[in-house]
Order: structure tokens, then C-alpha cells, then sequence
């Protein structure tokens, strides 16, 4: 795989204002030249001597609802009120990608204007309005200085801890957990059953998600996403020769994918956000939510398993009805991500989510996507795209302190506020660009240090400000970013931090441990999964489930197919090319389980330990099934004789 | 701890946090004032309750608005309705006639090249 060396660029600029790069500025500036001209044409009624009523429109291109106070009375009521409705539209437009929202509550409230003012306007209107664009301006100006200084500030700080904080990332990273030797613990499987439960539940069915809203973080697609990362990481770091219910697990989630309720949100922001209303194909323009998602997902799955059926062509097809469905595989979803990288090459490089909303996170699925690409065919998109897709992250997407910004707009050039961390960044950037993601871990975790403190047992716990927020189902509860800590800190082999996150989530989040199954009910389902994620992770696991996978040897190995769930518990399964080393656990009881195991060499014998036989003969067609008696953990080795 | 260290520990899983975040500052009062009246408002989440094994007796989920507070909505409605009602009764006779009449005609004219554009007429601006 191809991944580039990079530095952080130096933090903390010395130039008197935030840094921009030259396509933010070009699209900051389009941006003042359309409002300068929208207000310029809104004083020509003004200065012509037009009828009132298109001098309230004019007034109203100057401010969202400022036409009202041109109508004077009551009438001027509605500016604040459309102020407000204007805020809300906004957020319609990031939350949904409806492009049209501001527009119309901008253009609607200046016709409506017009429509209420008499036969003159108030004569103080215009100079009221051009006060509050005047204060809007200040206020503008004030916050942007203060968050310079703030972030300079923080610059600083970052530049004296960062050199040994990074040294020991290096050292604590560099621990490579050894393979041969992994199992699931009995403590952690309870984790494992439940992204397990929820996956191997009929393809239809969604019980134990929650199902809320498909356009915003709640949505199913992200549940999906994350869950088969988990379940991947497993398999990728335990049990590479377990396909079985393994696999099922994770095929069940990418045909869940595939339903319409999973992906229609699209059919909706085609048409308010790109006014596209004929052609849904949710894996064509933009929508890197679900390309650069669904792209890791699919290609960790396969690497992981040897898999390889979602790069047939037709595999992964979305049907929208009876008549119209949008055909793709693996590579046209990569191909997706490949050619909007390409369409944005020359501007912001870094690809929308909804329309017009850029998100460096989700660019970061985006590139992880391509990397798991390039390891399972062997193209070279990381090495062609990387280098300026990261020139683009530092120069367009980067601020004082050296932090990603969260998302910027990419008709307007802005940037909108939004809670990213270099912890979130660190875990997806490890699979590409590992020097970068190791000095963003660098960061991330000396500002998480101050938040340590002694939990209920004296041992360390992270506490967090405020009360959080769960973006999985909206609530208000840390559960989400003690799981996010913890898989980031487990990344860089940074066990202190992950075990003050664990003990957070045991003390704080409503641990429950019931029939066999693990959950913090105060979060979400997906704020569960990562917490079930980040207690399987081990350093490295992240990345190497994208973009390393097991060995060729042990993928071609004999593998375990034939348990039934949850009745045996498979908490290991390795071959180094001719043998398989089984840990299994009892998840019902214990009692005697029949086991099959397949791709052994045609009628050969085999010698087994933990078994109720000695040895076993592989059939024709290299199968052997064989019993084994659970009654706790149990170790079998199956060798050729 | 400054703001800085705090957007760290945001870390970020999915898009669009900040929406629900500026949506919440904006409900915040509305939450308050249903706390206030009705207390907190907890209720154990399903979807993570829910396991295979138990698929059959699946948990229902609770109704979220319970009769009582049901009715006190509709009473809410029903009287900011009676006052815009009333706003309205009043402002609308304090118009001279004139510019009523003026007002109507532009309302009307407005709405009709609106229509019309979007009909595909060709004097979609046309005010006659």
C-alpha cells in the first residue's frame, strides 16, 4: 500500500489573521461581491424614488427580514423572527443539504415585505438596518479575533508538548500486538455479542438500532458503517479463519445497506440541494457520507475475508423501485470517491457531504476507502490523490491551532463551527498518512490528559464537561466520546488513557451485562458500538483491518465454519497455512457442540487437541466435523499428521 | 480545562454534530420550560436494551407524550390561535382603505406572476 510521509505543517501562524487558503479566500470573497451586489440592488428602489413596497424588497435583500422594518409598525415584529427562521433554515440547510431553505426564507421574507408595506416606509428603515448589519459585522469581527488569539494561544501550548508527547506515541505505537497469540477474552465477548445480536438478525430487520432520522449522525447508514467496522476489526485481529456466522454477520450489514430506507435520504437532497430530479444514483455526485463509508466498509470486509463477491459487478445495487435501480459494485463505489476527487481536484480537493457541506472527517473515510482499495487490487489512488488532498486539509481546512476545521461551505467559503477532534481524525488517518495520524494522537492526548482525574475505585477516569452529547440518538451523555476515546487511544497502544475511558463508561454511562451481552444504556446504539469496538481494538487493529489484513498463508488455511450462535462463542481462530487454532467459549451453557471445519487437504488425517477425538480425516471435498465439549474456555489445535 | 481541550474530546464519529448542536441551543429554553413543568424525562433506550435472544419478546417502547401533556399541547395551540386571531382582527381595520386596496392588488399580482413562472408561461411577470 502506498502511503506518504508527511509533517504537520508548523502551527501557529504569525499573520494577524486566521490562515486561509487561496480557493477559501476566492470563495469568500464570490461571496462578499453577490451580498455587496444584493445590496447595492436593494438601495437602488431607495434611490430611484420606487413605490414603498419595492423598497421594503430592497431593504430585504440587505438582511434576512430587514424588509419588515421598512413596513414599520407591527410589521417590524417579524425581523427578529425571521433572523431566527433564518437560523433555522440554515441549520435545514446543513442538516438535510436543502440548499433552498435560506434562499427562500431570505427572498420570501423581502416578497412579503413588499406585501405588507403601505404606501410609505418607515423613514428610519434603512439607517436601523444598516446598524444591526453594522453590529452583526462588530460582533463577526470580535469572535474571529478572540478565536485567533485563542488558537495562537493554544499554538503555542501545542508546539512545547507536542516533540515529547509525539516520542512516546512513537514508542507506545510502534507495539505491534502479536498475532499468533490473540484471543478474545471472556470479559470482552459480551462486547462482541452485541454488534453480533444486532448483525445477524434477518437482513430486514432493525431491531436494536435506533431509528430516529437517515440524514443526520442518528441515521441507520452510520450504525451500519461502524458496526461492520467493529465486527471487521474482530475478525481481521482474532479470528481470520472463522467465517461462519463471522461473515454472516458482516454481509447481513452491507445487504441492510442496500435497502432503500438506508439510502432514499439521498432521493430528498438530489432534489432540494442539487435540484437534480431525475437520476438518485446515491454513489455518483458528492456524498461522501455514504461513498467513502461504505467504501471502507466493504473493502475491510473483503480483506478481512477473503471475500471477494462486492467486487462482481451489479453486487452492491441500490433499488430505488420496480424499474429503476442504480447497479455497483466495490470499484464503481471507489470509483465514485475517485472521481469526485478528481472533479474537485483544482478547488477545495476535500469532496461534499450533502450538498455544498464539506467535512474533513468524512473525507478521511473517504481516503481510508481509497487505501483499503489499493491493498485488496493493487491500484494507486493514495499515492495519486494524497499528496494534494493533504496540501488542500492544511491550506483550506486547517486554523490557528493547527486543527482540522470541522466543515466549511463550499459555495460560500465558510467555515462553520463544528466539535472535531484530533483523536477522531488520529484512528482513520493511522490507515493512510500514519506519521500525520501518530503526531495527531501526539495532540490529542496531552489535551485529554488534564481531563483525568480518580474515579469511584482511586483509579483514573476521563471527566468531561458539561453534559455531553450522544450524537448517535441526540441525548445528552458522554457514552459516545468515552467509546471514541477509547479506540483512538487503543489505536496508538495508548492503554492509560483507553482504561480511564473504560472506567468512565462502567461508572458513568449505565453498564449492563445481561444474558451474556454488555450495553451502557445511557447511549445510543451507536455510541455502544464503539464503545464495543474500542474494547476490542488493540494498537494497530484499526488500520490494519483497512489496509493490512491477514496474511496470505493464513487466509488460504483451514477455516471454522459450522457453530451456531450463540451457542458457541469463537473467541480465536488463526492458521499459519496448514493447521487452525481454535479458542471457543460456551454462550448458552455448557455442553457438547459439533463444529465443522472446511478447507482442510482432501482425505487427510489430522491430529486434534481439546477435541472429544484424537484425530479426524478431512472428506473429499476437505470438510471434517467434529465434537468438542464447552464447558468454559477451550482451546483446540487441529494439525496435519 | 479550556474550549480546546474540550473539542478534542468531541471526537468525531459522524457528520453534522454541530447542527444538533445549534438545534439544541435553540429548543434549550423550550426543554427547560418542559422540565420545569414536567420533570425529567427518562427513558431507558430500547434499541440498546433490545438482544437476539430475547427477540421474541422485544420491549415496546413507552410513549413519548403521555395523555396529560397531550392535552396541555393542544390547549397551547389552540390559544396562541386565538391570539393571532385577535392580533389580526385588530391590525387588519386599522389599514385605510386605500392602502388595503393597494396592498391586496400588489398580493394578488405577486402571487399570480409566481404561478405563472412556475406554470412555464412566458409572461410569467406579468402582473395583469
Amino acid at each position: 500500500m502506498a502511503t506518504v510521509a508527511n509533517e504537520i505543517r508548523r502551527i501557529g501562524p504569525t499573520a494577524d489573521r486566521a490562515p486561509k487558503g487561496p480557493v477559501t479566500i476566492a470563495r469568500q470573497r464570490r461571496t462578499y461581491v453577490v451580498y455587496a451586489s444584493l445590496c447595492a440592488i436593494g438601495l437602488l428602489p431607495a434611490l430611484v424614488g420606487a413605490s414603498a413596497a419595492w423598497q421594503a424588497a430592497g431593504l430585504g435583500l440587505w438582511m434576512p427580514g430587514a424588509g419588515f422594518v421598512a413596513a414599520g409598525g407591527w410589521w417590524a415584529l417579524l425581523f427578529p423572527l425571521t433572523l431566527a427562521l433564518f437560523v433555522v433554515s440554515i441549520i435545514a440547510w446543513f442538516w438535510a443539504g436543502i440548499v433552498i431553505a435560506p434562499l427562500t426564507v431570505w427572498l420570501g421574507s423581502a416578497a412579503l415585505a413588499a406585501a405588507a408595506t403601505g404606501g410609505t416606509i418607515w423613514g428610519g428603515a434603512h439607517v436601523v438596518v444598516a446598524a444591526c448589519m453594522a453590529g452583526i459585522g462588530y460582533y463577526a469581527y470580535r469572535r474571529s479575533t478572540n478565536r485567533l488569539a485563542r488558537d495562537r494561544a493554544k499554538a503555542e501550548r501545542r508546539r512545547a508538548f507536542v516533540p515529547a508527547s509525539l516520542a512516546e506515541v512513537e514508542v507506545r505505537a510502534a507495539a505491534r500486538p502479536d498475532v499468533a497469540a490473540r484471543e478474545i477474552s471472556a470479559d470482552d465477548l459480551p462486547s462482541l455479542r452485541y454488534l453480533l445480536d444486532r448483525a445477524l438478525q434477518p437482513v430486514q430487520a432493525f431491531d436494536g438500532f435506533d431509528i430516529i432520522d437517515q440524514f443526520q449522525p442518528a441515521a441507520l447508514r452510520y450504525q451500519l458503517n461502524h458496526m461492520g467496522f467493529g465486527l471487521g476489526i474482530a475478525q481481521s485481529a482474532y479470528t481470520p479463519n472463522f467465517a461462519g456466522y463471522a461473515h454472516e454477520a458482516q454481509r447481513n450489514l452491507i445487504e441492510k445497506y442496500l435497502l432503500r430506507r438506508v439510502w432514499d435520504y439521498w432521493v430528498y437532497e438530489s432534489c432540494w440541494g442539487h435540484f437534480n430530479f431525475t437520476n438518485f444514483d446515491p454513489a455518483r455526485h458528492d456524498n461522501i457520507m455514504l461513498t467513502g463509508w461504505f467504501g471502507m466498509h466493504v473493502g475491510q470486509y473483503m480483506l478481512n475475508s477473503g471475500d471477494r463477491r462486492y467486487a462482481e459487478k451489479g453486487a452492491l445495487t441500490f433499488r430505488l423501485n420496480a424499474r429503476t435501480a442504480y447497479e455497483h459494485d466495490f470499484h464503481t463505489i471507489i470509483g465514485s470517491v475517485v472521481d469526485n476527487y478528481t472533479r474537485y481536484e483544482g478547488q477545495f480537493c476535500l469532496f461534499p457531504c450533502e450538498p455544498n457541506w464539506m467535512y474533513p472527517i468524512c473525507n478521511h473515510y473517504g481516503m481510508t476507502s481509497l487505501a483499503s482499495h489499493d491493498r485488496l487490487f493493487g491500484t494507486q489512488y493514495v499515492a495519486r490523490y494524497l499528496p494534494n488532498w493533504l496540501d488542500k486539509l492544511d491550506t483550506e481546512f486547517t486554523d490557528a491551532s493547527g486543527t482540522y476545521v470541522g466543515l466549511r461551505s463550499q459555495l460560500t467559503g465558510f467555515e462553520f463551527p463544528f466539535p472535531t477532534g484530533e483523536a477522531g481524525y488520529a484512528t482513520f488517518a493511522n490507515c493512510f498518512a500514519p506519521e500525520r495520524a501518530r503526531r495527531l494522537w501526539a495532540i490529542a492526548r496531552k489535551e485529554i490528559e488534564p481531563a483525568i482525574a480518580a474515579g469511584a475505585d482511586g483509579g483514573p477516569r476521563i471527566v468531561l464537561p458539561g453534559r455531553g452529547l450522544d450524537a448517535g440518538n441526540y441525548t445528552l451523555n458522554h457514552t459516545a466520546a468515552f467509546g471514541s476515546i477509547m479506540m483512538s487511544a487503543r489505536e496508538f497502544g495508548d492503554d492509560d488513557v483507553a482504561a480511564a475511558a473504560q472506567r468512565s463508561l462502567d461508572e458513568e454511562c449505565k453498564p449492563s451485562l445481561d444474558g451474556g451481552v454488555r450495553r451502557y444504556m445511557a447511549g445510543s446504539n451507536l455510541a455502544n458500538i464503539a464503545a464495543a469496538t474500542g474494547r476490542l481494538m488493540r494498537t494497530g487493529d484499526f488500520r490494519r483491518s483497512f489496509v493490512e489484513g491477514p496474511s496470505d498463508a493464513t487466509l488460504a488455511g483451514p477455516r471454522l465454519t459450522g457453530v451456531r450462535y450463540p451457542d458457541v462463542l469463537v473467541a480465536r481462530a488463526y492458521s499459519n497455512g496448514d493447521d487452525l487454532e481454535l479458542v471457543l467459549h460456551p454462550g448458552t451453557g455448557p455442553g457438547e457442540r459439533t463444529i465443522t471445519v472446511e478447507r482442510l487437504q482432501p482425505a487427510k488425517r489430522y491430529a486434534l487437541s481439546g477435541a472429544k477425538v484424537a484425530e479426524v480425516v478431512a472428506d473429499g471435498g476437505g470438510r471434517a466435523t467434529f465434537a468438542v465439549a464447552l464447558n468454559g474456555r477451550t482451546a483446540i489445535a487441529l494439525t496435519p499428521r | 480545562m479550556d474550549t480546546g481541550a474540550a473539542r478534542t474530546f468531541n471526537t468525531a464519529m459522524a457528520c453534522c454534530a454541530f447542527a444538533v448542536f445549534v438545534l439544541s441551543q435553540l429548543l434549550a429554553p423550550f426543554v427547560w420550560v418542559r422540565r420545569r413543568l414536567f420533570g425529567e424525562h427518562a427513558v431507558p433506550n430500547v434499541a440498546v436494551a433490545w438482544s437476539l435472544a430475547d427477540a421474541g419478546s422485544a420491549p415496546v417502547a413507552p410513549r413519548r407524550i403521555s395523555p396529560r401533556a397531550r392535552r396541555v399541547l393542544f390547549a397551547a395551540v389552540a390559544v396562541e390561535l386565538a391570539i393571532g386571531a385577535a392580533a389580526f382582527a385588530s391590525v387588519a381595520p386599522a389599514r385605510t382603505g386605500d392602502a388595503w386596496i393597494e396592498a391586496a392588488a400588489f398580493d394578488g399580482a405577486w402571487c399570480r406572476g409566481i404561478v405563472n413562472m412556475l406554470g412555464g408561461s412566458t409572461d410569467g411577470n406579468r402582473s395583469e
